[in-house]
């Protein structure tokens, strides 16, 4: 251990400089022990004073670097100095990392001999920090600024004698405004606009007075422009950060302006269409509708509710949609005032919405009423004469039976067959026109089938010329709820033709069963059957078996019997179909649900 | 004594030969050509059964029938009623008459339905 500096009037003055200055002063020995502290020292090193003194540096705070810079300032006798240098505590590790200034000056006596090291330090963490961090945001705006999605310019306002905006000169811009415009900054920055754009003058819009507006009343401006100087569209927005000066921030929007234009232009598909459109989402909300929608509703002078185009099952017609997989469209017609519509209720799942199509059938609609009206004038006008014709027939055939020739009244009954057969004919034509309109009124009541086969039978067997004899041996005890009429058509119909196709024959065998909740009834012949090929095409309309040579021309008939039974069945939640082979007969069958 | 009929049809031709075969078939016929003519008709002489044509000028054969039918002095006369639109729902609906025959008329048919209903006066 050195010696204690001995209390002169110097030792005094050396003791007050050091304790009334802010640097961290010790004084150590050639082997780094402290000799000498200042308050500023021990304050910093987190040490009391007395507990530093005696006390080796390195012990305290160990660190190798140092320490070896330590030894080569004793060694070479020469002073050194560090700007900012980082220091870790070891004693205390929570603490960051603090940066010093610091000096290491050797003390030297007479004979130029080391006697020890003064050391001085100042703490510049707080400093290093706050220029760190000052760097870094200054970076940051850089970078920033530089990286800016939106181009930015500044410029200063030029005004001429009377205080027009005449011309502006580029002051700063960034990258993004390079990129967008093409402009660089060596050669724009500085320089007037119209020397840079010369075109901007020959723009339809004044650029230079709108931005001269915003440099002299300081107001801020937002729009949408297309910049003819450079064939883009910018979303702009100026404002005055100081009078006679302007910012401008904005982006390039031509490419966002071209697929709006393009989505507009795909938009007015729908919106122009002259039929009306809509869409609804999964709620049953209408999201769109389009000009023809409320054209439609005002043209039949309703109130503009949408709703009325809706087909009254649309809540169900929705439930269907969310259930299935792959929902398909489904069709409807809807009377809008005097207007027929069909929609074509079109689920789009990707999308998530209903789009419906319509389709005005009005102009269908009239002609079918039209159609509709005639074909009844037409059939009544046409059975008029029939029915004086039969009539006349019968009475001449009820003469000629006591007085004429008996070749004569078997004339009459081929006349008479044809006047039924003509009757048939006009009757089909007129259920026919029926059904294409969709108006074959089916008026159900309670039926017991086994009396209206019964009936049927009665009618057929008194009416025909042939030698068949018609035989109801099953009975099935059913009662249903059909169309008396209608069904009566239609059994007759198949014992017609039982009847027609079976000249050989002269059995006809008819039954009615119950099986699950549907009565069966059957028709069997014993004529000429019908190829399995063939079957299949037997109940669509205008179909007729191709007659053979043999029978040719004595089976003609416009083949619309059983194409009118089958709508009759199925509009009665019944089935018809056949079980024939050729040349073996055949048997028709038709189901009609059992009424409990 | 022979049965009176009355017959309504706008079509002579319908009207001659039906009042002929009626004739043939022993009943005394009297004729109409139009509802008006009918009511008229009925008013001084009642038939004991009308045949009556749907599709009439001027009051319909229903509105006819309906007519007959509210009148206490009438409504016991049966009234079958003939159509050559048979397949009309509201025809085959109608509450009021006793029968229904679809033209062209099959004479045997009709014969025996005019037969049933007057037995049935009995």
């Amino acid at each position: 251990m050195s010696k204690v500096i001995s209390k002169t009037a110097e030792g005094n003055v050396l003791r007050m400089l050091m304790e009334n200055t802010d640097a961290q002063l010790a004084y150590l020995d050639n082997n780094f022990n402290f000799l000498k502290v200042n308050s500023a020292y021990a304050k910093k090193s987190g040490y009391k004073k007395k507990d530093l003194i005696g006390r080796n540096h390195f012990d305290l705070f160990p660190n190798d670097e140092n320490q070896k810079i330590f030894e080569k300032v004793k060694n070479t006798g020469k002073a050194i100095q560090f700007k900012a240098k980082p220091f870790i505590f070891p004693n205390d590790p929570e603490r960051m990392i603090t940066y010093w200034d610091w000096s290491l000056t050797p003390i030297k006596d007479r004979h130029n001999k080391n006697i020890g090291l003064v050391f001085s330090l100042m703490d510049v963490t707080t400093y290093k920090r706050t220029e760190e961090s000052l760097k870094r945001s200054k970076s940051k705006y850089k970078n920033l600024f530089d990286n800016m999605v939106d181009a930015f310019s500044y410029h200063k306002m030029v005004f001429n004698k009377k205080g027009e905006a005449v011309d502006y000169i580029f002051l700063e811009f960034n990258k993004a405004f390079e990129k967008i415009t093409g402009l660089k900054r060596k050669t724009a920055i500085g320089q007037r606009v119209t020397k840079v754009l010369p075109n901007i003058k020959k723009s339809k819009f004044d650029w230079i007075k709108k931005y001269g507006e915003v440099a002299k009343t300081g107001k801020k401006m937002k729009f949408e422009r297309y910049f003819e100087p450079l064939d883009k569209w910018f979303s702009v927005s100026a404002y005055c950060p100081k009078k006679g000066y302007f910012a401008v921030t904005f982006k390039d929007i031509s490419q966002w302006k071209t697929v709006k234009k393009k989505v507009e232009h795909l938009a007015s598909f729908p919106r122009f269409n002259p039929e009306p459109v809509l869409e609804l989402d999964f709620t049953g909300k209408v999201i769109f509708a389009n000009a023809a929608t409320f054209k439609t509703l005002k043209k039949n002078k309703l109130k503009p509710d949408i709703k009325l185009f809706l087909p009254n099952d649309i809540t169900k017609i929705i439930e269907t949609f969310k259930e299935k997989h792959r929902p398909t469209p489904i069709f409807r017609e809807v009377q809008i005032g005097d207007d027929y519509l069909e929609l074509k209720i079109h689920p789009l799942t990707k999308l998530n919405v209903i789009r419906i199509y319509s389709h005005n059938l009005t102009g269908r609609k009239k002609i079918e009423i039209q159609k509709d009206e005639f074909f009844n004038i037409a059939s009544h006008e046409l059975k008029t004469p029939l029915t004086s014709i039969k009539a006349f027939i019968q009475l001449i055939q009820r003469t000629c039976k006591r007085t004429c020739n008996p070749q004569m009244g078997h004339y009459l009954e081929r006349v008479d067959v044809q006047i039924d057969k003509l009757t048939h004919l006009i009757n089909d034509l007129l259920d026919i026109s029926k059904i294409q309109s969709g108006k074959l009124v089916i008026t159900k009541e309670n039926i017991k089938i086994d009396n209206l086969i019964e009936e049927v039978i009665g009618d057929i067997q008194m009416t025909t010329t042939s030698k068949h004899k018609i035989y109801f041996k099953t009975r099935s005890n059913a009662l249903i709820f059909g169309d008396h009429y209608r069904l009566s058509q239609v059994l007759a119909n198949l014992l017609v033709n039982a009847i027609k196709y079976s000249p050989e024959a002269d059995t006809i065998n008819v039954q009615a069963k119950c099986k699950n909740g549907m009565v069966i009834i059957s028709v069997k012949d014993y004529g000429l059957g019908i190829a399995k090929d063939k079957q299949k095409q037997l109940f669509q309309r205008f179909y007729q078996i191709q007659p053979s040579q043999d029978f040719l021309g004595k089976f003609s008939s416009l083949g619309l019997g059983l194409f009118i039974s089958a709508k009759i069945v199925h509009d009665h939640n019944g089935d018809i179909w056949l079980r024939s082979k050729k040349g073996k007969g055949s048997t028709f069958y038709f189901s009609l649900p059992e009424k409990n | 004594m022979n049965k009176k009929i009355l017959i309504v049809d706008d079509d002579s031709s319908i009207l001659e030969v039906l009042k002929l075969i009626s004739e043939m078939a022993g009943y005394k016929v009297q004729t109409a050509t139009s509802g008006e003519e009918a009511l008229n008709i009925i008013k001084k002489d009642l038939p004991d059964l009308m045949v009556l044509d749907m599709m009439l000028p001027g009051i319909s054969g229903k509105q006819v029938c309906k007519k007959i039918k509210n009148n206490p002095k009438t409504k016991k006369i049966p009234i079958v009623m003939i159509s050559a639109n048979i397949k009309d729902a509201d025809f085959r609906r109608d509450p009021w008459a006793e029968e229904f025959l679809e033209k062209p008329l099959d004479m045997d048919k009709f014969l025996n339905v005019i037969a049933e209903q007057l037995k049935k006066l009995k």
